[in-house]
């Protein structure tokens, strides 16, 4: 045994005890060769927004993961969960962008996405977070810092990520904030004129009325099976068994239902619905067709629309050709431009006003431009049919959404850690003096608002003016995910002194960010949610499973320390630790529900992991509306359906007029404009196998559907077999906007002309360089980043033409992920 | 045949000096020390312990150590190159853990994580409270070899750990931080000196 | 039998008003005096001793019900040991409010003696009265009695919990009465309350004691209902929140009110409205009297180019219940936003009331209301609140 002296006697050993270090080992407490028992670890509960889960817990580690037996459809999903904490993506320390770190304001951008990254300490990285909130608060003002863009975090109600961050930031100085989101942004801007609410966010006709009582079902592009896998919060996967209920009764030829998508989707699979297959972003056209049917065969309502509605007779004009632009909307003009054909489109207005049909919309239908137009159509073709309030019949928005359509039970929910100040708080900047600008933008023009500060555009009736934004505060959120046209987006990143990201893995916003903050997992921290966001079917307890890997901490530890640095941090948690939220939580949810519903108190909650509320009654959407529609009056102007809108008439917009009509898009398949030089109609839906770009980073589970390592792009056999291209390849996706590769999966649910890639592919560029190749396959690489209209503004994700080839060459290495991709 | 006792301690603090390496970075005063030139005496030990084809990579380990001098911000510098290596912030940024290129690859937290936690508890070892690594990161691992080479465990089972545990994944992990554009080449060389020792005595052991 | 009476009330007269002749004026006033002194400690004595609990308890509808909740609570046991009695809390310190008080409490010997309360069932169908005394007692002094052992000022903010004092001590700065929101601190709440927002039912509260005179103008407190006929057998229809009305005729505790609002000429019509081409509730008549006649008068029918709806003025005269109006309808409002601020925040970033119309309002608002758990009494007072505070209204919008 060498024994210290010989140690010394070595030649080594007169290197400086500085160079060695402390050893990275020390003797436990334990006897040596004491093993720990091989225990079979403990079993704990929690949730996600792809549902509840139990895991088991061996040895510090998370073993096995599986559904929640309450759970009777849960998604595959839940498989991903073990890679979702343990993946080499994984954000391990705090991180600073070295350039950004020497020079700060002064640094050079050019570079960012591909700079290189130094470790720095917990102390520093929040020193300099606060720092530059003081920097720029004094320096400029609260026009140049942006923190409220949105995302959809992670799920428990304590630890919402975006309640920490604006709480902390909002006790610092004021901020510009955003108005709507990427998800719904025309539908929820348009529909209050129209219905008087938002709509899409809210509870729907329950299933159970629909299916005994609908004879038709219309999903217009809408794929519910898809959608429904995933929740705002806990997923309880309650509307599943109302899809498979309705397969039963398609077979049994008690209701039909049809499919109108350019795509076979997999709920049209699943329940066998019939497909009406039409051109890409023609769906008001169609829409138009229908309405000409139903008027001129007198099939439309004539007591509804007069009794409930305002407005027609100047719609109608327009169908009639005999304003505006003086064509008549017949099905053959129609048929001109969505490929339906004449025929067809009567005997589908013809059938749907024949029976009790319920048309349910999905959301992909208004992320496009002049996105607002579909959905008041909509509303309108469902006027004319006259079936609004019944059940089974009318309009839905939002049944592909967190359960909508499983009836509520009533009881409430757990409130959330506050996202505002408190009473008789104020920032320690209160200055409020926005430079002129508009203090809140909408969402998805900030990208424009970088590159054009100053600039005024219309937004739903009023004038944005851009603020000049120097800073950025990310969290629960990754703009590189959902924003479109990465190029154009780069260049705007380019722009902005400091960007401060908060995340929990190296996603292209982290990437592209000067500090890089580590946050845990929801795994790695306790807290409660509400199971079902719709049906709120209980209370889940969220068992803390492993602590916070690598460095990571909770947000609510780390906008603490920040608080801190300012004096306020007592404040901003109320001098409460995370078991004493959770109890607060807990215990005001529990009196809200006093007299109604039963709650034990909150330690047996704990243990049990779950408190279950019964199901609720079945419910008809607008059903009160019809029964008195004075007394339940619509939030519209007048309180009536408004077909047509004064309101939006008075703001006199080019791109959205007071009725829907079909406005031509900038890039449009099928003999549209564009078409002949990039004739590719891209999709980019919801994932299949995600939520949004959440579990991309998923390595284990990420490989069950990547293609060569890619992003799949889903094509029909024409398209690839005019190109050379077999499934399995990898294809480069091309047009003036970037490039991207992806893996291609030839199938015939898609058709000519027709390609899907599923947003939330991780953007991973080979350089810096604007235009650069994305390796990946993020579609919004190439998508456009234009406003739906004037009114709304929102995304036009959708309206997006491309061109594909097989790639040849030595393949470049996905670059998104952490670590290298040749193991 | 060398001292086997002289050899022993100069493997042993060899380790140590590896482990502290890839461990963290180069902080303040280390940086004073290698400028002062006090990695010498390992300097001069370390050939001994590679094979002679591999002795050039000593002399371009002390070159770099050397070239350090000629720039102001060598720490910063180095804290870099050691992220870009060690730290993995995407773009191939190599990741020094076993798990990763276990099986299937890409995996965190695998098979060769728990066999390393269960080595660490039967030596009656743990990671100290500094270390928010998992066990099979390499600088843990050569760490404990160290530990081995000073409490003088049996060569069998020294080879064992060194061949299955180390050398089965190392060769990988090196390659790729050579293809990473750093400014120094000090970790690359750390990591090169490091393998061919490795090499040679799991070479050695079996021989004897 | 009058006689007898009036003859021995004309004789004691006779005595009492004559000079005493044998007794000298030292033993009369002496006498005199050692009698007050006797009355007055027997009074006192008296008073005491129906001021202690075991007078109180003495009594079963106290001892089984009341004080068996009371010793549940923190003011019957706790780490000091110090406790309250009932008379701490009930009854007041103050000499002449005390013997109001006793005076008052001779009621509740008519309870006892005529069984009143005196079964549990029976309890339980009064608590709610009982409570609402005691209640408006405590709130008519701004909690005195509580005052005797807490005070404000006293009140070490750093010693208490920190969800405790984000209560207080806005409260103590606004010298807020204990009651307010201490309700069931030391008894049983009746059902009916245990939900009720402390600040709004403060504002209940005070519309319970204030008194209408006529030709001033209100506004009701809560939507209640409105009636054709004096007797209130026949009821007209609702008012909303916040309904501005003016009292043309008081009968006791009952208002002859009138009402002038805006109403869409679509269907009956019976949907009154704030203001012109505003959909601002301020009442909802029922079917058959909204096309009264006699009840409601019209005026001329507008057009409103905004929607291309025609709207009328009506005036509706109507009788109700005082006890539900306020003069000044800004504490309404205060409690209004507070309930807004707290329910609206949850996930986002509520949005400033300004930053929508009043007829923007109701869509945005019914898109997310059901993320909360208000009840639809408090979803109407939020939606009117913002309607009134929209962009309409408020000065500056952005």
């Amino acid at each position: 045994m060498t024994t210290r002296r010989d140690l010394l006697k070595g030649a080594a050993a007169g290197v400086a005890a500085g160079l060695l270090g402390p050893s990275l080992l020390t003797k436990t407490a334990l006897a040596q060769g004491t093993v720990e028992p091989a225990a079979d670890g403990v079993w704990k509960i929690t949730g996600s927004h792809w549902g509840a889960i139990r895991a088991r817990v061996d040895r510090g580690k998370v073993a096995e993961v599986v559904p929640f037996e309450d759970d009777q459809n849960p998604t595959d999903m839940y498989k991903g969960i073990h890679g979702l904490i343990y993946n080499p993506s994984r954000i391990k320390y705090p991180m600073a962008r070295v350039d950004w770190l020497k020079n700060r304001k002064n640094s050079d951008r050019t570079q960012r996405g591909d700079n290189r990254f130094v470790r720095i300490t917990w102390d520093q990285a929040l020193d300099l977070f606060y720092e530059e909130l003081e920097r720029v608060q004094t320096e400029y003002g609260p026009w140049a810092l942006y923190a409220g863009h949105t995302g959809w975090r992670q799920t428990g109600q304590f630890h919402s990520c975006t309640n920490h961050m604006n709480r902390a930031v909002s006790m610092h100085g004021n901020y510009v904030k955003k108005v709507a989101d990427y998800s719904t942004g025309a539908g929820q801007t348009m529909l209050p004129y129209t219905l008087g609410s938002t709509e899409v966010y809210s509870q729907g006709t329950s299933w159970p009325l629909i299916l005994d009582n609908a004879k038709v079902i219309v999903f217009w592009a809408n794929d519910p099976k898809k959608n429904l896998q995933v929740g705002w919060t806990c997923e309880t996967h309650g509307s599943m068994k109302y899809l498979d209920e309705l397969r039963d009764k398609v077979a049994a030829g008690e209701i039909r239902v049809i499919s109108v998508d350019p795509v076979k989707t997999k709920t049209a699979n699943h329940v066998g619905a019939e497909h009406l297959y039409l051109n890409p972003q023609t769906d008001v056209p169609f829409m138009l067709g229908i309405a000409h049917t139903l008027y001129n065969e007198g099939l439309y309502d004539k007591d509804f629309i007069g009794t409930y509605t305002l407005g027609f007779d100047d719609f109608i004009q327009y169908v009639q050709g005999k304003a505006d632009d003086g064509i008549e909307k017949t099905p053959e003009w129609a048929a001109n431009i969505c490929g339906v054909d004449a025929d067809t489109i009567r005997a589908f207005a013809r059938l749907m006003a024949a029976n009790r049909t319920q048309l349910v919309y999905g959301w992909a239908l208004q992320r496009q431009q002049h996105g607002e137009q579909p959905y008041w159509m909509a509303a309108v073709l469902a006027s004319m049919l006259g079936q609004i309030g019944l059940p089974g019949g009318g309009i839905s928005y939002s049944h592909h959404y967190s359960g909508v359509g499983v009836p509520t039970s009533g009881a409430a929910m757990p409130g959330a850690f506050p996202l505002n100040l408190d009473l008789g708080m104020y920032p320690e900047h209160d200055s409020e003096n926005f430079n002129g600008a508009s203090r809140v933008i909408p969402v998805a023009r900030w990208v424009d608002c970088l590159l054009n500060p100053g600039e005024q555009i219309n937004h739903n009736g009023n004038k944005v003016t851009f603020p000049d934004i120097k800073m950025c505060v990310f969290t629960g959120c990754n703009p590189f995910h959902h924003h479109q046209d990465h190029n154009r987006m780069r260049e705007a990143f380019r722009k902005l002194e400091t960007v401060v990201t908060v995340d929990y893995s190296w996603n292209a916003t982290c990437r592209h960010s000067d500090l890089v903050l580590p946050a845990c997992t929801q795994f790695e921290r306790n807290d409660i949610d509400g199971y079902g966001a719709y049906s709120n079917s209980g209370v889940l307890a969220m068992h803390q499973l492993v602590d916070p890997l690598f460095q990571s901490k909770t947000d609510f530890e780390i906008f603490t320390e920040l608080t801190h640095r300012f004096g306020r941090n007592k404040e901003y948690t109320r001098d409460m630790d995370e078991g004493q939220w959770l109890r607060f939580l807990y215990g005001e949810c529990k009196k809200a529900n006093e007299g109604k519903f039963d709650m034990p108190e909150f330690d047996q909650f704990w243990e049990e992991g779950i408190v279950r509320f019964p199901e609720g009654k079945p419910w008809v959407r607008h059903a009160d509306f019809r029964k008195d529609p004075e007394l339940n009056a619509l939030g519209t102007p007048s309180g009536f359906i408004e077909i047509t809108s004064r309101r939006i008439e008075g703001y006199g917009y080019d791109d959205c007029g007071p009725y829907p009509k079909w406005f031509e898009k900038a890039e449009r398949s099928h003999g549209g404009p564009g078409s002949d030089k990039h004739p590719l109609w891209l999709q980019s839906c919801h994932p299949d196998q995600r939520l949004h770009s959440q579990m991309c980073e998923s390595d284990e589970y990420r490989e069950t559907y990547a293609v060569q390592g890619r992003e799949p792009i889903y094509m029909s056999p024409e398209d690839a077999a005019a190109r050379g291209i077999a499934d399995g390849d990898v294809v480069r996706v091309f047009n003036d906007r970037g490039q991207l590769l992806a893996g291609a999966r030839v199938s015939d649910n898609y058709p000519q002309g027709v390609v899907r890639i599923h947003e939330g592919a991780w953007y991973g560029p080979v350089d810096a360089s604007i235009g650069a190749l994305d390796t990946y396959g993020d579609p919004n690489t190439l998508t456009m980043d234009v406003g739906t209209s004037q009114l709304a503004q929102a995304t036009s994700a959708n309206t997006c033409l491309v061109e594909m080839e097989k790639f040849e060459g030595p393949l470049p290495p996905v670059t998104s992920f952490g670590g290298p991709t040749e193991v | 045949m060398t001292n086997p006792v002289k050899e022993g301690a100069d493997k042993a603090v060899a380790c140590r000096w590896w482990a502290s390496v890839l461990f963290s970075e180069i902080d303040e005063k280390q940086l004073d020390l290698y400028g002062k030139g006090e990695l010498g005496p390992l300097l001069e030990g370390l050939p001994h312990l590679i094979p002679e084809e591999d002795a050039d990579l000593v002399e371009a380990l002390r070159q770099d150590i050397e070239s350090w001098k000629k720039v102001t911000s060598a720490r910063l510098i180095l804290a870099t190159d050691y992220a870009s290596l060690f730290l993995g912030h995407g773009r191939e940024g190599p990741l020094p853990y076993a798990s990763y290129y276990y099986s299937e690859g890409r995996r965190l937290f695998a098979k060769p994580h728990d066999d390393m936690v269960e080595r660490l508890n039967k030596a009656g070892l743990q990671i100290n409270a500094q270390g928010q690594e998992p066990a099979d990161h390499l600088a843990i691992m050569v760490s404990y070899l160290a530990l081995l080479y000073e409490e003088s465990h049996s060569a069998a089972y020294i080879a064992t750990f060194i061949t299955e545990g180390i050398l089965s994944w190392l060769p990988q992990f090196t390659k790729h931080c050579n293809n990473v554009t750093t400014e120094f080449q000090f970790y690359q060389l750390v990591l090169q000196i490091l393998q061919a020792f490795l090499q040679k005595e799991a070479e050695e052991i079996r021989g004897a | 039998m009058i006689t007898k009476l009036k003859n021995l009330a004309l004789s004691f007269w006779r005595v009492m008003s004559k000079p005493a002749t044998k007794i000298s004026l030292g033993v009369l006033a002496f006498g005199g005096f050692l009698t007050g002194i006797v009355f007055w400690g027997g009074f006192n004595t008296a008073m005491e001793m129906t001021n202690t609990e075991q007078f109180c308890i003495g009594c079963h509808e106290m001892r089984d019900n009341v004080y068996v909740e009371l010793q549940d609570t923190i003011h019957y046991t706790n780490r000091t040991g110090v406790r309250a009695t009932c008379p701490d809390c009930h009854v007041p310190h103050n000499w002449s409010h005390k013997v109001a008080r006793k005076m008052q409490a001779s009621k509740e010997v008519f309870g006892w003696v005529f069984g009143t309360i005196n079964t549990k069932e029976k309890f339980e169908a009064k608590r709610l009265e009982l409570a609402q005394h005691e209640w408006a007692r405590f709130a008519a002094n701004n909690s005195l009695e509580c005052r005797s052992c807490h005070n404000y000022d006293s009140m070490d903010w750093e010693k208490m919990s920190p969800a405790a004092k984000f209560y207080m001590q806005p409260a103590s700065e606004r010298n807020v009465g204990c009651i307010e929101c201490h309700k069931g601190i030391a008894h049983h709440l009746p059902i009916n309350d245990s939900g009720v927002n402390p600040i709004l039912a403060k504002v209940e509260q005070g519309a319970t004691s204030q008194t209408l005179e006529e030709g001033k103008q209100y506004f009701v407190v809560k939507p209640i209902a409105i009636y054709e006929d004096e007797d209130l057998t026949k009821q007209a229809g609702t008012l909303s929140y916040a309904a501005p009305v003016k009292v043309i005729e008081k009968k006791d505790d009952k208002v002859k009110l009138q009402l002038k609002g805006w109403r869409k000429d679509k269907g009956f019509g019976r949907v009154y409205h704030s203001d012109f081409g505003k959909n601002i509730r301020v009442a909802v008549m029922e079917k058959d009297p909204a096309q009264n006649p006699d009840l409601i008068s019209v005026g001329l029918s507008q057009n409103d180019p905004a929607t291309g709806l025609d709207w009328s003025e009506v005036t509706v005269e109507f009788w109700a219940k005082e006890g539900a109006f306020i003069p000044d309808v800004a504490t309404l409002w205060n409690a209004a936003g507070e309930i807004y601020s707290s329910n609206c925040s949850t996930c986002h970033a509520q949005p400033d009331p300004a930053h929508f119309d009043a007829n923007s309002w109701p869509a945005q608002f019914n898109g997310m209301v059901g993320f909360t758990s208000m009840d639809p009494s408090t979803q109407a007072l939020v939606l009117t609140y913002l309607q009134l505070h929209s962009s309409d209204y408020a000065e500056g919008t952005h």
